[in-house]
Protein backbone atom coordinates (compact mmCIF):
# COMPACT_ATOMS: atom_id res chain seq x y z
CA UNK A 1 0.00 0.00 0.00
CA UNK A 2 2.91 2.44 0.83
CA UNK A 3 4.83 4.19 -1.28
CA UNK A 4 7.30 2.65 -3.76
CA UNK A 5 10.27 4.95 -3.53
CA UNK A 6 12.28 3.87 -6.34
CA UNK A 7 9.00 5.25 -8.15
CA UNK A 8 9.13 8.37 -5.73
CA UNK A 9 11.72 9.31 -7.09
CA UNK A 10 11.86 8.44 -10.41
CA UNK A 11 8.31 10.05 -10.72
CA UNK A 12 9.95 13.66 -9.18
CA UNK A 13 12.71 13.04 -12.02
CA UNK A 14 9.89 12.63 -14.71
CA UNK A 15 7.87 15.04 -13.16
CA UNK A 16 10.75 17.70 -13.09
CA UNK A 17 11.75 16.63 -16.63
CA UNK A 18 7.77 17.27 -17.61
CA UNK A 19 8.10 20.64 -16.35
CA UNK A 20 10.95 21.04 -18.55
CA UNK A 21 9.32 20.06 -21.22
CA UNK A 22 6.25 21.93 -21.11
CA UNK A 23 7.69 25.20 -20.47
CA UNK A 24 9.92 24.72 -23.42
CA UNK A 25 7.41 23.18 -25.71
CA UNK A 26 4.25 24.85 -24.34
CA UNK A 27 4.22 27.72 -21.90
CA UNK A 28 7.01 29.69 -23.12
CA UNK A 29 6.17 30.09 -26.65
CA UNK A 30 2.24 30.34 -26.22
CA UNK A 31 3.18 33.37 -23.63
CA UNK A 32 5.71 34.73 -26.26
CA UNK A 33 3.19 34.61 -28.83
CA UNK A 34 0.67 36.18 -26.91
CA UNK A 35 2.28 38.82 -25.26
CA UNK A 36 3.30 39.72 -29.21
CA UNK A 37 0.22 39.43 -30.23
CA UNK A 38 -1.21 41.55 -27.29
CA UNK A 39 1.56 44.10 -27.97
CA UNK A 40 0.43 44.23 -31.81
CA UNK A 41 -3.30 44.28 -31.19
CA UNK A 42 -2.14 47.43 -28.18
CA UNK A 43 0.18 49.11 -31.09
CA UNK A 44 -2.67 48.30 -33.83
CA UNK A 45 -4.93 49.94 -31.18
CA UNK A 46 -3.03 53.16 -30.99
CA UNK A 47 -2.79 52.86 -34.40
CA UNK A 48 -6.74 52.93 -34.69
CA UNK A 49 -6.64 55.58 -31.88
CA UNK A 50 -4.56 57.55 -34.27
CA UNK A 51 -5.99 57.30 -37.62
CA UNK A 52 -9.66 57.72 -35.41
CA UNK A 53 -8.22 61.17 -34.71
CA UNK A 54 -6.64 61.87 -37.39
CA UNK A 55 -10.03 60.83 -39.02
CA UNK A 56 -11.66 63.05 -36.31
CA UNK A 57 -9.40 65.94 -37.90
CA UNK A 58 -10.26 65.34 -41.38
CA UNK A 59 -13.94 64.94 -40.55
CA UNK A 60 -13.70 68.12 -38.72
CA UNK A 61 -11.44 69.95 -41.82
CA UNK A 62 -14.43 68.98 -43.97
CA UNK A 63 -17.00 69.71 -41.91
CA UNK A 64 -15.95 73.41 -41.84
CA UNK A 65 -15.07 73.03 -45.87
CA UNK A 66 -18.39 72.00 -46.06
CA UNK A 67 -19.79 74.68 -44.02
CA UNK A 68 -17.92 77.11 -45.98
CA UNK A 69 -18.63 76.07 -49.25
CA UNK A 70 -22.32 76.01 -48.22
CA UNK A 71 -22.12 79.51 -46.59
CA UNK A 72 -20.48 80.82 -49.92
CA UNK A 73 -23.29 79.00 -51.98
CA UNK A 74 -25.69 80.86 -50.13
CA UNK A 75 -23.62 83.64 -50.25
CA UNK A 76 -23.62 83.33 -54.41
CA UNK A 77 -27.30 82.24 -54.39
CA UNK A 78 -28.31 85.93 -52.47
CA UNK A 79 -25.64 87.68 -54.59
CA UNK A 80 -26.99 86.16 -57.98
CA UNK A 81 -30.47 86.60 -57.06
CA UNK A 82 -29.60 89.99 -56.03
CA UNK A 83 -28.18 90.69 -59.15
CA UNK A 84 -31.12 88.77 -60.99
CA UNK A 85 -33.52 90.83 -59.30
CA UNK A 86 -31.35 93.99 -59.64
CA UNK A 87 -31.03 92.48 -64.05
CA UNK A 88 -34.55 92.05 -64.21
CA UNK A 89 -35.77 95.40 -62.66
CA UNK A 90 -33.23 97.13 -65.31
CA UNK A 91 -34.58 94.96 -68.06
CA UNK A 92 -38.39 95.74 -67.28
CA UNK A 93 -37.47 99.41 -66.75
CA UNK A 94 -36.08 99.76 -70.20
CA UNK A 95 -38.88 97.32 -71.66
CA UNK A 96 -40.91 100.01 -69.95
CA UNK A 97 -39.45 103.06 -71.26
CA UNK A 98 -38.81 100.99 -74.38
CA UNK A 99 -42.44 100.49 -74.74
CA UNK A 100 -42.93 104.01 -73.62
CA UNK A 101 -40.61 105.68 -76.27
CA UNK A 102 -42.33 103.50 -78.77
CA UNK A 103 -45.67 103.92 -77.88
CA UNK A 104 -44.73 107.75 -77.66
CA UNK A 105 -43.19 107.21 -80.80
CA UNK A 106 -46.30 106.00 -82.23
CA UNK A 107 -48.31 108.66 -80.79
CA UNK A 108 -46.16 111.37 -82.35
CA UNK A 109 -46.03 109.79 -85.47
CA UNK A 110 -49.91 108.68 -85.12
CA UNK A 111 -50.26 112.37 -83.88
CA UNK A 112 -48.01 113.90 -87.04
CA UNK A 113 -49.87 111.64 -89.70
CA UNK A 114 -53.28 112.90 -88.28
CA UNK A 115 -51.85 116.22 -88.48
CA UNK A 116 -50.76 115.53 -91.89
CA UNK A 117 -54.08 113.82 -92.81
CA UNK A 118 -56.05 117.01 -90.68
CA UNK A 119 -53.53 119.72 -92.44
CA UNK A 120 -54.45 117.89 -95.76
CA UNK A 121 -57.79 117.62 -95.06
CA UNK A 122 -58.52 121.26 -94.04
CA UNK A 123 -56.72 122.26 -97.16
CA UNK A 124 -58.32 120.20 -99.36
CA UNK A 125 -61.98 121.41 -97.63
CA UNK A 126 -60.43 124.76 -97.80
CA UNK A 127 -59.13 124.55 -101.16
CA UNK A 128 -62.71 123.18 -102.19
CA UNK A 129 -64.78 125.79 -99.99
CA UNK A 130 -62.98 128.74 -100.93
CA UNK A 131 -62.53 127.20 -104.90
CA UNK A 132 -66.66 126.71 -104.94
CA UNK A 133 -66.68 130.59 -103.10
CA UNK A 134 -64.30 131.59 -105.76
CA UNK A 135 -66.53 130.13 -108.42
CA UNK A 136 -69.20 131.35 -107.00
CA UNK A 137 -68.01 134.59 -106.68
CA UNK A 138 -66.02 134.85 -110.07
CA UNK A 139 -69.48 133.63 -111.98
CA UNK A 140 -71.62 137.00 -110.25
CA UNK A 141 -68.55 139.25 -109.76
CA UNK A 142 -68.73 142.64 -112.45
CA UNK A 143 -67.51 145.78 -112.23
CA UNK A 144 -70.96 146.93 -110.35
CA UNK A 145 -69.57 144.55 -107.13
CA UNK A 146 -65.90 146.10 -107.65
CA UNK A 147 -67.55 149.76 -107.51
CA UNK A 148 -69.55 147.99 -103.98
CA UNK A 149 -66.23 147.19 -102.63
CA UNK A 150 -64.29 150.47 -103.09
CA UNK A 151 -67.83 152.23 -101.44
CA UNK A 152 -67.35 149.68 -98.98
CA UNK A 153 -63.11 149.99 -98.42
CA UNK A 154 -64.06 154.12 -98.79
CA UNK A 155 -66.37 153.72 -95.73
CA UNK A 156 -63.74 151.24 -93.66
CA UNK A 157 -61.06 153.81 -94.58
CA UNK A 158 -63.84 156.98 -93.25
CA UNK A 159 -64.92 154.65 -90.56
CA UNK A 160 -61.30 154.16 -89.60
CA UNK A 161 -60.27 155.43 -85.95
CA UNK A 162 -57.88 158.65 -85.72
CA UNK A 163 -55.30 156.86 -84.18
CA UNK A 164 -55.34 154.10 -87.22
CA UNK A 165 -55.75 157.04 -89.34
CA UNK A 166 -52.93 158.95 -88.50
CA UNK A 167 -50.49 155.56 -88.05
CA UNK A 168 -51.98 154.82 -92.04
CA UNK A 169 -51.71 158.71 -93.12
CA UNK A 170 -47.91 158.68 -91.36
CA UNK A 171 -46.82 155.43 -93.47
CA UNK A 172 -48.04 156.84 -96.61
CA UNK A 173 -46.32 160.08 -96.51
CA UNK A 174 -43.49 158.38 -95.29
CA UNK A 175 -43.29 155.88 -98.43
CA UNK A 176 -43.41 159.11 -100.19
CA UNK A 177 -44.29 157.39 -103.64
CA UNK A 178 -47.00 156.37 -105.41
CA UNK A 179 -49.72 154.58 -104.02
CA UNK A 180 -50.53 151.33 -106.14
CA UNK A 181 -54.71 150.05 -106.29
CA UNK A 182 -55.01 146.47 -106.98
CA UNK A 183 -58.25 145.02 -108.34
CA UNK A 184 -59.28 141.97 -110.02
CA UNK A 185 -61.41 143.68 -112.72
CA UNK A 186 -60.62 147.19 -114.26
CA UNK A 187 -63.01 149.86 -111.31
CA UNK A 188 -65.19 151.90 -112.45
CA UNK A 189 -64.56 155.63 -112.67
CA UNK A 190 -67.10 155.83 -109.69
CA UNK A 191 -64.99 153.28 -107.58
CA UNK A 192 -61.88 155.22 -109.00
CA UNK A 193 -63.06 158.05 -107.45
CA UNK A 194 -64.43 157.10 -104.03
CA UNK A 195 -61.43 155.44 -103.58
CA UNK A 196 -59.51 158.53 -104.33
CA UNK A 197 -61.69 160.47 -101.94
CA UNK A 198 -60.88 158.14 -99.11
CA UNK A 199 -57.30 157.98 -99.95
CA UNK A 200 -57.31 162.11 -99.95
CA UNK A 201 -58.07 162.34 -96.96
CA UNK A 202 -55.50 160.61 -95.10
CA UNK A 203 -52.77 162.18 -97.51
CA UNK A 204 -52.29 164.56 -99.94
CA UNK A 205 -50.26 164.02 -103.37
CA UNK A 206 -48.98 161.59 -103.41
CA UNK A 207 -50.25 159.86 -107.25
CA UNK A 208 -52.39 156.80 -107.44
CA UNK A 209 -52.24 153.97 -109.72
CA UNK A 210 -54.43 151.33 -110.48
CA UNK A 211 -53.55 148.01 -112.02
CA UNK A 212 -55.83 144.60 -112.42
CA UNK A 213 -54.93 141.60 -110.30
CA UNK A 214 -56.94 138.78 -111.16
CA UNK A 215 -55.11 136.76 -108.25
CA UNK A 216 -57.15 138.76 -105.63
CA UNK A 217 -60.88 136.81 -107.20
CA UNK A 218 -62.94 139.97 -106.08
CA UNK A 219 -61.32 142.75 -104.15
CA UNK A 220 -59.29 145.75 -104.23
CA UNK A 221 -56.18 146.21 -102.37
CA UNK A 222 -54.14 149.53 -101.51
CA UNK A 223 -50.27 149.45 -101.63
CA UNK A 224 -47.74 151.82 -100.25
CA UNK A 225 -44.50 151.53 -99.01
CA UNK A 226 -44.76 147.65 -97.84
CA UNK A 227 -47.85 147.93 -96.30
CA UNK A 228 -51.46 147.40 -97.94
CA UNK A 229 -54.90 148.19 -97.26
CA UNK A 230 -57.13 145.89 -98.66
CA UNK A 231 -60.86 144.64 -98.98
CA UNK A 232 -61.41 141.49 -101.30
CA UNK A 233 -62.55 138.09 -100.97
CA UNK A 234 -59.20 136.47 -100.41
CA UNK A 235 -59.36 137.97 -97.26
CA UNK A 236 -62.47 136.59 -96.47
CA UNK A 237 -61.72 133.29 -97.93
CA UNK A 238 -58.49 133.02 -95.73
CA UNK A 239 -60.88 133.73 -92.83
CA UNK A 240 -63.17 131.04 -94.08
CA UNK A 241 -60.31 128.41 -94.31
CA UNK A 242 -58.99 129.98 -90.44
CA UNK A 243 -62.48 129.27 -89.10
CA UNK A 244 -62.64 125.70 -91.15
CA UNK A 245 -59.23 124.79 -89.65
CA UNK A 246 -60.06 125.72 -86.40
CA UNK A 247 -63.13 124.21 -86.42
CA UNK A 248 -61.66 120.52 -87.65
CA UNK A 249 -58.56 121.31 -85.41
CA UNK A 250 -61.53 120.96 -82.33
CA UNK A 251 -62.85 117.63 -84.23
CA UNK A 252 -62.78 114.64 -81.13
CA UNK A 253 -59.38 112.95 -81.71
CA UNK A 254 -59.19 109.53 -82.40
CA UNK A 255 -57.71 107.68 -78.75
CA UNK A 256 -53.95 106.75 -79.17
CA UNK A 257 -54.40 103.54 -77.10
CA UNK B 1 -7.59 -6.56 -8.07
CA UNK B 2 -4.05 -4.95 -7.74
CA UNK B 3 -4.80 -1.32 -6.04
CA UNK B 4 -1.82 0.16 -7.64
CA UNK B 5 0.04 0.05 -11.30
CA UNK B 6 3.02 -0.02 -8.68
CA UNK B 7 3.24 -3.28 -8.67
CA UNK B 8 3.24 -4.00 -12.67
CA UNK B 9 6.41 -4.57 -13.33
CA UNK B 10 7.11 -4.48 -16.78
CA UNK B 11 10.89 -4.66 -17.10
CA UNK B 12 13.58 -5.02 -14.47
CA UNK B 13 17.09 -4.59 -15.30
CA UNK B 14 18.68 -4.70 -11.48
CA UNK B 15 17.49 -2.65 -9.36
CA UNK B 16 16.25 -0.67 -12.25
CA UNK B 17 12.68 -1.80 -12.86
CA UNK B 18 10.04 -0.43 -15.53
CA UNK B 19 6.67 -0.45 -13.30
CA UNK B 20 3.35 0.61 -14.92
CA UNK B 21 3.16 3.92 -13.40
CA UNK B 22 6.38 5.09 -14.95
CA UNK B 23 5.64 4.01 -18.19
CA UNK B 24 2.11 5.25 -18.43
CA UNK B 25 3.92 8.68 -16.84
CA UNK B 26 5.81 8.39 -19.62
CA UNK B 27 3.08 8.10 -22.05
CA UNK B 28 1.47 10.99 -20.01
CA UNK B 29 4.68 12.94 -20.79
CA UNK B 30 4.90 12.34 -24.36
CA UNK B 31 1.14 13.04 -25.29
CA UNK B 32 1.37 16.53 -23.74
CA UNK B 33 4.96 16.88 -24.64
CA UNK B 34 4.18 15.94 -28.96
CA UNK B 35 0.95 17.59 -28.75
CA UNK B 36 2.63 20.90 -27.24
CA UNK B 37 5.48 20.88 -29.88
CA UNK B 38 3.03 20.02 -33.05
CA UNK B 39 0.83 22.96 -31.98
CA UNK B 40 3.77 25.10 -31.02
CA UNK B 41 6.06 24.50 -33.66
CA UNK B 42 5.17 26.92 -36.15
CA UNK B 43 3.50 29.98 -34.55
CA UNK B 44 2.75 32.78 -36.85
CA UNK B 45 1.28 36.10 -35.68
CA UNK B 46 -0.55 35.84 -38.77
CA UNK B 47 -3.32 34.42 -40.57
CA UNK B 48 -6.05 33.08 -38.52
CA UNK B 49 -4.98 30.45 -35.56
CA UNK B 50 -5.64 27.40 -35.43
CA UNK B 51 -8.13 25.34 -33.16
CA UNK B 52 -5.20 23.36 -31.29
CA UNK B 53 -3.45 27.02 -30.47
CA UNK B 54 -6.57 28.05 -29.35
CA UNK B 55 -7.29 25.76 -27.56
CA UNK B 56 -3.86 26.09 -25.54
CA UNK B 57 -4.24 29.67 -25.10
CA UNK B 58 -7.76 29.64 -23.74
CA UNK B 59 -5.83 26.61 -21.21
CA UNK B 60 -2.47 29.28 -20.48
CA UNK B 61 -5.46 32.10 -19.92
CA UNK B 62 -7.51 30.02 -17.37
CA UNK B 63 -4.31 28.97 -15.35
CA UNK B 64 -2.74 32.32 -15.33
CA UNK B 65 -6.03 33.56 -14.31
CA UNK B 66 -6.63 30.97 -11.81
CA UNK B 67 -2.75 31.69 -10.28
CA UNK B 68 -3.57 35.52 -10.35
CA UNK B 69 -6.66 35.48 -8.49
CA UNK B 70 -4.88 32.91 -6.09
CA UNK B 71 -2.07 34.10 -5.39
CA UNK B 72 -2.41 38.07 -6.31
CA UNK B 73 0.61 38.24 -8.47
CA UNK B 74 1.92 38.35 -11.77
CA UNK B 75 1.63 33.98 -12.73
CA UNK B 76 4.72 34.31 -15.12
CA UNK B 77 7.10 32.38 -12.57
CA UNK B 78 4.45 30.35 -11.68
CA UNK B 79 2.72 28.80 -14.68
CA UNK B 80 5.00 26.22 -15.57
CA UNK B 81 4.95 24.73 -12.12
CA UNK B 82 1.51 24.96 -11.30
CA UNK B 83 0.75 24.83 -15.04
CA UNK B 84 2.33 21.46 -15.65
CA UNK B 85 0.50 19.65 -12.65
CA UNK B 86 -2.67 20.75 -13.34
CA UNK B 87 -2.22 19.57 -17.20
CA UNK B 88 -0.25 16.30 -15.82
CA UNK B 89 -2.65 15.18 -13.12
CA UNK B 90 -5.83 16.59 -15.96
CA UNK B 91 -4.26 14.52 -18.85
CA UNK B 92 -3.60 11.35 -16.52
CA UNK B 93 -7.27 11.08 -15.02
CA UNK B 94 -8.78 12.22 -18.18
CA UNK B 95 -6.83 9.11 -20.16
CA UNK B 96 -8.30 6.62 -17.34
CA UNK B 97 -11.35 6.02 -19.81
CA UNK B 98 -8.72 4.14 -22.17
CA UNK B 99 -8.90 0.76 -21.72
CA UNK B 100 -6.00 -0.92 -20.51
CA UNK B 101 -4.32 2.64 -19.27
CA UNK B 102 -3.71 2.94 -15.93
CA UNK B 103 -3.80 7.02 -14.32
CA UNK B 104 -0.22 7.53 -12.98
CA UNK B 105 -1.76 9.41 -10.01
CA UNK B 106 -4.00 6.28 -8.92
CA UNK B 107 -0.23 5.24 -7.26
CA UNK B 108 0.71 6.73 -4.16
CA UNK B 109 4.15 6.80 -5.33
CA UNK B 110 3.32 9.54 -7.91
CA UNK B 111 1.05 11.87 -6.28
CA UNK B 112 3.48 11.18 -3.26
CA UNK B 113 6.38 12.47 -5.67
CA UNK B 114 4.01 15.65 -6.97
CA UNK B 115 3.38 16.58 -3.26
CA UNK B 116 6.70 16.48 -2.21
CA UNK B 117 7.35 18.46 -5.35
CA UNK B 118 5.22 20.86 -3.80
CA UNK B 119 6.83 20.20 -0.63
CA UNK B 120 10.17 21.80 -2.14
CA UNK B 121 8.63 24.39 -4.34
CA UNK B 122 7.18 26.18 -1.68
CA UNK B 123 10.13 27.36 0.42
CA UNK B 124 12.35 27.29 -2.90
CA UNK B 125 10.18 30.09 -4.61
CA UNK B 126 10.26 31.81 -0.82
CA UNK B 127 13.78 31.52 -0.80
CA UNK B 128 13.92 32.75 -4.19
CA UNK B 129 11.85 35.62 -3.34
CA UNK B 130 13.56 36.88 -0.28
CA UNK B 131 16.29 34.68 1.08
CA UNK B 132 16.40 31.67 3.52
CA UNK B 133 16.64 33.46 6.67
CA UNK B 134 13.95 35.79 5.01
CA UNK B 135 11.78 32.48 4.24
CA UNK B 136 12.79 30.87 7.69
CA UNK B 137 11.62 33.80 9.71
CA UNK B 138 7.93 33.08 9.16
CA UNK B 139 8.00 29.82 10.75
CA UNK B 140 8.50 32.00 14.25
CA UNK B 141 6.22 34.82 13.06
CA UNK B 142 4.37 35.33 15.58
CA UNK B 143 5.68 33.21 17.72
CA UNK B 144 9.07 30.75 18.31
CA UNK B 145 6.60 28.50 19.70
CA UNK B 146 4.28 28.62 16.59
CA UNK B 147 7.40 27.25 14.86
CA UNK B 148 6.87 23.34 15.51
CA UNK B 149 2.75 23.87 14.58
CA UNK B 150 3.72 25.38 11.14
CA UNK B 151 6.80 22.43 10.56
CA UNK B 152 4.14 19.72 11.15
CA UNK B 153 1.70 21.75 8.79
CA UNK B 154 3.90 21.56 5.90
CA UNK B 155 4.49 17.90 6.78
CA UNK B 156 0.89 17.21 7.44
CA UNK B 157 -0.76 19.21 4.11
CA UNK B 158 1.79 17.58 1.85
CA UNK B 159 0.56 14.33 2.84
CA UNK B 160 -3.18 15.46 2.46
CA UNK B 161 -1.85 16.36 -0.86
CA UNK B 162 -0.57 13.28 -2.03
CA UNK B 163 -3.62 11.27 0.02
CA UNK B 164 -6.12 13.01 -1.36
CA UNK B 165 -5.33 12.93 -5.02
CA UNK B 166 -4.17 9.13 -4.69
CA UNK B 167 -7.46 8.11 -2.73
CA UNK B 168 -9.89 9.96 -5.01
CA UNK B 169 -8.06 8.77 -8.29
CA UNK B 170 -7.55 5.11 -7.08
CA UNK B 171 -10.83 5.26 -5.65
CA UNK B 172 -12.77 5.67 -8.82
CA UNK B 173 -10.80 2.85 -10.39
CA UNK B 174 -11.70 0.64 -7.76
CA UNK B 175 -15.14 1.54 -8.08
CA UNK B 176 -14.98 0.86 -11.72
CA UNK B 177 -13.32 -2.76 -11.47
CA UNK B 178 -15.83 -3.56 -8.56
CA UNK B 179 -18.46 -2.36 -10.94
CA UNK B 180 -17.69 -4.08 -13.50
CA UNK B 181 -17.47 -7.53 -12.12
CA UNK B 182 -21.26 -6.80 -10.43
CA UNK B 183 -23.00 -4.89 -13.64
CA UNK B 184 -20.90 -4.92 -16.36
CA UNK B 185 -23.22 -3.30 -18.76
CA UNK B 186 -23.89 0.48 -18.45
CA UNK B 187 -23.33 1.48 -14.82
CA UNK B 188 -19.58 1.21 -14.99
CA UNK B 189 -19.79 3.76 -17.82
CA UNK B 190 -21.89 6.16 -15.83
CA UNK B 191 -19.38 5.83 -13.18
CA UNK B 192 -16.17 6.70 -15.30
CA UNK B 193 -18.09 9.79 -16.41
CA UNK B 194 -18.41 10.73 -13.01
CA UNK B 195 -15.01 9.74 -12.68
CA UNK B 196 -13.62 11.90 -15.49
CA UNK B 197 -15.13 15.33 -13.52
CA UNK B 198 -13.61 13.92 -10.23
CA UNK B 199 -10.36 13.48 -12.15
CA UNK B 200 -10.54 17.02 -13.62
CA UNK B 201 -11.74 18.64 -10.32
CA UNK B 202 -8.93 17.09 -8.33
CA UNK B 203 -6.38 18.28 -10.60
CA UNK B 204 -7.55 21.60 -10.12
CA UNK B 205 -7.63 21.30 -7.01
CA UNK B 206 -4.16 19.77 -6.42
CA UNK B 207 -3.07 22.53 -8.80
CA UNK B 208 -5.04 25.15 -6.42
CA UNK B 209 -3.59 24.29 -3.50
CA UNK B 210 0.17 24.00 -4.49
CA UNK B 211 -0.05 27.98 -5.42
CA UNK B 212 -1.84 28.33 -2.12
CA UNK B 213 0.76 26.81 -0.06
CA UNK B 214 3.38 29.16 -2.90
CA UNK B 215 1.28 31.85 -2.31
CA UNK B 216 0.93 31.87 1.20
CA UNK B 217 5.38 31.61 1.44
CA UNK B 218 5.65 34.68 -1.00
CA UNK B 219 2.91 36.41 0.40
CA UNK B 220 4.70 36.48 3.43
CA UNK B 221 7.61 37.91 1.74
CA UNK B 222 5.45 40.98 0.11
CA UNK B 223 4.18 41.45 3.54
CA UNK B 224 7.89 41.93 4.86
CA UNK B 225 8.57 44.52 2.09
CA UNK B 226 5.64 46.17 2.70
CA UNK B 227 6.94 46.74 6.72
CA UNK B 228 10.56 47.28 5.22
CA UNK B 229 8.88 49.85 3.25
CA UNK B 230 6.82 51.49 6.02
CA UNK B 231 10.12 51.70 8.42
CA UNK B 232 12.24 53.05 6.06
Amino acid sequence: MGPDWFTVIAQIINFLILVALLKRFLFAPIVRAMDRREAEIASRLEGAARTIAEAQQERERYETLTRELAEAREEMRAKARAEADELRKDLLEKAREEVDRSREHWRESFRGERESFLRSLRRHVCEEVCSVARKVVTEMADSSLEERMAACLERRILEMGTEERGELSGHFRASGREIVVKSAFELSTGGRTALARALNSLTDAVPLRFEVEPSLVCGIEILAGGRSLAWNLQEHLVDLEERLDEALGKSPSIPLS
Amino acid sequence: MELSPDSTILWQWGPLRLNATIFFTWVVMAVLSVGSWLVTRRLTDEGKMSRRRNLLETLVIFLNDQIRATSRQEPGRFLPFIGTLFLFIAVSNSMEIIPGFHPPTGSLSTTAALAMCVFIAVPFFGVMQKGVLGYLKHYVKPSVFMAPFEIIGEFSRTLALAVRLYGNIMSGTIIVGILLSIAPLFFPIVMQVLGLLIGLIQAYIFAVLAMVYIASATSVQKKTDDEKRKAG
